[in-house]
């Protein structure tokens, strides 16, 4: 059994956000101003369980699909000062997942010619399990302690 | 790479013995007449001794107390196994001969199965003549 703790970086619990969602409209205005966004932009995620208290919901824009020739204030991680971070940046940096990548093919696509080729290459493995190219003429071998008799070839006289 | 050795008779037997299951014939059939019977292998490692020599379930055959007397010949002289050669031929000659007998119950099988091939056929020979014979001799009547 494996236990692991994970570090998410550096965390503050000053920082921490409110389990309480805002309800009232100032409650709702105040909580956009420290998150640096407009009331009309401000959203959270659904409070059934798995939501992140008053932390707010924003459209993933991920590092690498950011314009690389733009004047940012931080160009390293691609981003303005005061920008709100999304919730799970850390995993769209320009290093790991790029969630605004465009595919020629869509994704189910992706998974029926994976599980396609799979599925043919393993119909290939069982038939060639089935045909025997090299048919030894013997019968199984004996086993023994499995309630039957076996017999060799050598003959007594009958008692 | 996957070299494979063919090994087969030249000619396509017109019955082919299953090779996945028993032979269909009792072991001693054709035995009795003579005054004969084949001799009952003989399991010489018991059960108990293969479980506590952790033999391997694909070795737990007949051969199985020779596989155990060389292993424990190769624990002796480890890691120089070439030492226990004698014993490790006695167990390949072992497994050998026990091969030599699913080969003999292979052909066993074949000319079992071609013996009642061809009475089968003699049979529905004798039939058909029987029959024509009788359909001529009402004709003639």
């Amino acid at each position: 059994m494996l236990q692991t703790v994970r570090h998410g970086g550096h965390w503050n619990a000053d920082w921490m956000p409110s389990l309480k969602l805002p309800k009232t409209e100032e409650e709702k205005k105040a909580a956009a101003k420290k998150y640096g966004l407009i009331p009309a932009d401000y959203k959270t995620y659904p409070d059934d369980g798995t939501g992140y208290g008053d932390y707010p919901k924003i459209d993933i824009v991920s590092g690498e699909s950011r314009d690389p020739h733009a004047l940012w204030d931080m160009p390293e991680l691609k981003r303005n000062f005061g920008e709100p971070f999304h919730v799970e940046a850390d995993l769209y940096t320009e290093d790991r997942v790029d969630y605004n990548r465009k595919y020629q093919f869509s994704k189910a696509w992706h998974h029926y010619s994976f599980f396609g080729v799979v599925a043919f290459l393993a119909v290939l493995f069982w038939t060639g399990e089935q045909v025997k190219i090299v048919d030894v003429q013997q019968m199984p071998r004996h086993v023994p302690y499995d309630g039957k008799k076996h017999y060799s070839f050598e003959t007594q006289p009958l008692d | 790479m996957g070299q494979v050795h063919a090994v087969g008779l030249n000619y396509e037997s017109p019955v082919k013995p299953k090779t996945n299951q028993d032979p269909t014939f009792p072991a001693n059939y054709g035995f009795e007449e003579r005054g004969e019977t084949r001799r009952e292998r003989v399991m010489i490692a018991t059960k108990d001794e293969m479980i506590a020599a952790k033999v391997p379930y694909k070795y737990r055959d007949f051969c199985a107390h020779k596989y155990i007397q060389f292993k424990a010949c190769a624990r002796s002289v480890y890691p120089i196994v070439i030492k226990c050669e004698h014993e490790r031929h006695e167990w390949e000659e072992c497994m050998f001969e026990d091969q030599t007998i699913s080969r003999k119950e292979f052909e066993r099988e074949q000319r079992l199965l071609l013996r009642k091939q061809r009475k089968e056929r003699i049979a529905a020979l004798k039939e058909e003549r029987q029959k024509a014979f009788e359909d001529t001799a009402e004709a003639e009547h």
